[in-house]
């Protein structure tokens, strides 16, 4: 819109342009040239030279001002009538169709009125000169000094208007770039902290005397009051689990001393599992809050994901299911048990809920910036509609309630991949058609460390 | 054996000393920091059980103290805190080992026992384990039961070789994947019983003498004593 709004203008001063310096404006100086010599012929054919001499005379006295010239020229060379007393030289500049281009001085026929124009001494002449068959040569002109002023006004003030409309055009594109530009910081940063749930970071504030600046200061506000909160939920939690963790403590040790056998085996592995859901629940907020910092370093992702693989295939084949690998050498940097954390965890589930003579397949392929690990299994997989409920932690679809496991692994998952500021995410299963999970993993080549 | 515990929390220390007496071990304790340095430089154990915060002087403190002044007994951190990295500082300070409350008593029994019997046999170079009529050639990676051939793939070996070093010692599941796997994660299925299972098959299965030995609650054994 804008753009279009300065190519009209700078349309209409190219115009003007145009205008001014072509020669629009002298033809019409020597139209007017033409007609008067024509009609300066006419006067002579009807009414004899003499009257045209009269006629001459008279226009010289009065008409320079209007800018018309006249000469006569008798037969021996002498200028009898009009108000220029020199005739043009040879050197006069000859232009189209007999006109001709000549330059005088301020010198007029005595009794001729004056040069409109004192103090110029030079004036810049169109003439038409025509010869009598009596060889008496009549000359008609105009001053074409005016024109020249004008289209030098003319031209000087589209050069101003162009620089103008590429000042306002500069000085807008700036103003606007330098608006987006806030805009899009502005939003990147959101973007992050919505990606990363890191809370601590700010917005940027360049000055404070913008509406712009202002939002920005009051958003700050929000996220700082939001961070307060968000820390006071995390401390009383976090007391919470320390406080819980003693009690627990004693309640294993008491089992272990009042009973035995298979009372004890039971009862254990019952607080185990209600301990190890702790742990996993205290890990994945940890995680997620980004206090924990992460341990980065190269790591062979591939090798990674073929000892996860070979660790959990005898799982598999104890469970009839085929597990294939295919993976390329690629190195991200990242932390190396975490990641090996999020890939056991999603082996793990492909396998739980893959029936007998199922497949599984783990592959690692990597570009420039990215490394993506995808499982994908031959299970009942998920309907596109449960898909983005299902890391919520404790999320399990009804129909797999019978599988073991405490429903975080893939919420731990996602909390580690999101850590290294990559994404996981599911889709239909590729293996057989209409059937199955897959699940991607992608992480950056070299993790952003989110939140430190 | 004897050890020492530095907790401060009374509960958790009367727990661990009530245990590893009950385990046949001599056990002394201090409550604070600057005790708990006091006895480990002035008295002999054969391990340390150390709580990474504790008031007065910390366990990190304690340790750094012991190794720069050249004592190199075995230590065991405590930590209420599972940060990966909390790990790496403690391993790095000189710790042996490293355990995250809570645990189970036999998780920290197992590995103070093997932690203070390493010490005991010595970092000497060993080329050949056994136990019973099983043999193992590290050398020439060939493993044999009662002189027939037993073929292992790297991991299954890893694996054997891990329980034999530690013979008649209990080892955790969690002992196992840090060692022989080397992560340290938490698998959400008992995925070591199926890599022991399939060890077993190997090398107990059709044998009068069964080596590999489920230990409740804790973890396996490899011995010739049931």
């Amino acid at each position: 819109m804008f753009a279009a709004l300065m190519l009209l203008g700078i349309l209409f001063v190219s115009y003007w342009l145009v205008i001014a310096s072509g020669d629009t404006l002298l033809r019409e100086s020597e139209e007017a040239v033409r007609s008067e010599l024509r009609g300066l012929i006419a006067i002579n054919e009807a009414a004899g030279p003499a009257a045209m001499a009269n006629l001459v005379g008279r226009r010289g006295k009065q008409d320079r001002a209007s800018g018309f010239f006249y000469a006569m020229r008798d037969v021996d060379g002498t200028i009898s009538a009009g108000n220029i007393s020199s005739w043009p030289g040879p050197n006069v500049e000859r232009l189209k169709e007999g006109l001709v281009l000549f330059e005088i001085g301020d010198e007029v026929m005595p009794g001729a009125a004056q040069s409109p124009r004192l103090g110029s001494e030079h004036l810049d002449i169109i003439a038409k000169i025509h010869r009598f068959e009596s060889g008496v040569e009549l000359l008609v002109g105009r001053n074409v000094d005016d024109l020249e002023i004008a289209q030098f006004v003319a031209r000087t003030f589209g050069w101003i208007m162009i620089l103008i409309l590429v000042l306002i055009f500069a000085l807008s594109y700036g103003v606007a770039y330098y608006v987006a530009s806030r805009f899009e910081r502005i939003a990147a940063t959101t973007d992050r902290i919505i990606k990363t749930g890191n809370l601590a970071e700010r917005l940027p504030v360049d000055s404070t005397w913008d509406d712009l600046s202002q939002l920005s200061v009051l958003l700050n506000r929000m996220l700082a009051e939001l961070e307060l909160r968000v820390d006071g939920i995390k401390s009383v939690s976090d007391s919470i689990a320390h406080d819980l963790r003693t009690p627990l403590m004693a309640l294993r040790a008491r089992i272990e001393e009042r009973t035995s056998g298979e009372t004890q085996a039971a009862l254990l592995e019952e607080l185990d599992g209600t301990l190890g859901v702790f742990q996993s629940l205290l890990r994945i907020s940890a995680i997620e809050a980004g206090k924990q910092p992460l341990s980065l370093a190269p790591v062979e992702l591939d090798a990674l994901a073929l000892d996860a693989a070979a660790l959990y295939e005898p799982l598999a084949a104890e469970a009839k299911i085929e597990l294939r690998t295919c993976a390329s050498p690629t190195t991200v940097q990242g932390d190396r048990d975490l990641l090996f954390q999020a890939i056991a965890n999603v082996l793990d589930n492909a396998i739980k809920f893959t029936p007998a003579a199922g497949e599984v397949a783990l592959t690692v392929t990597g570009s420039d910036t990215h490394a993506d690990i995808t499982v994908s299994d031959t299970g009942p997989g998920i309907s596109p509609a449960h898909r983005a409920t299902v890391m919520e932690r404790f999320r399990r679809l009804d129909g797999s309630r019978s599988a073991p496991g405490n429903g975080l692994g893939l919420s731990l998952a996602q909390a580690i991949v999101h850590r290294h500021g990559g994404s996981l995410s599911l889709d239909a299963g590729e293996l057989i058609a209409g059937t199955g999970l897959r699940v991607t993993i992608t992480v950056p080549r070299r993790a952003m460390a989110v939140g430190d | 054996m004897r050890y020492l515990v530095i907790e401060d929390d009374a509960q958790l220390r009367a727990y661990i000393e009530k245990g590893l007496r009950e385990s046949g071990h001599t056990v002394d304790v201090a409550d604070n920091g600057k005790d708990g340095l006091f006895l480990a430089t002035t008295e002999r154990y054969d391990a340390l059980v150390i709580d990474w915060m504790l008031p007065g002087v910390d366990g990190i403190t304690i340790l750094n103290t012991l190794r720069a002044s050249e004592n190199a007994v075995p230590a065991l951190m405590l930590s209420a805190r599972s940060d990966v990295d909390d790990r790496v500082r403690g391993l790095r300070s000189g710790a042996d080992d490293y355990l995250v409350k809570p645990f189970a008593f036999e998780e920290l029994l197992a590995r103070l026992e093997v932690m203070s019997s390493r010490r005991a046999t010595g970092a000497t170079e060993i080329t050949r384990l056994s136990c019973y009529d099983l043999q193992m050639d590290l050398l020439a990676h060939r493993v044999s039961r009662g002189g027939v051939a037993i073929d292992l793939n790297p991991r299954e070996f890893a694996l054997l070789e891990y329980l034999l070093r530690n013979k008649d010692q209990v080892v955790t599941r969690t002992m196992l994947l840090e060692n022989v796997w080397d992560y340290h994660f938490d698998p959400q299925t008992n995925i070591i019983d199926v890599h022991i299972s399939r060890l077993r098959q190997k090398v107990d299965k059709g044998q009068d003498q069964v080596l590999i030995h489920t230990v409740r609650g804790a973890g396996y054994r490899l011995g010739d004593r049931a």
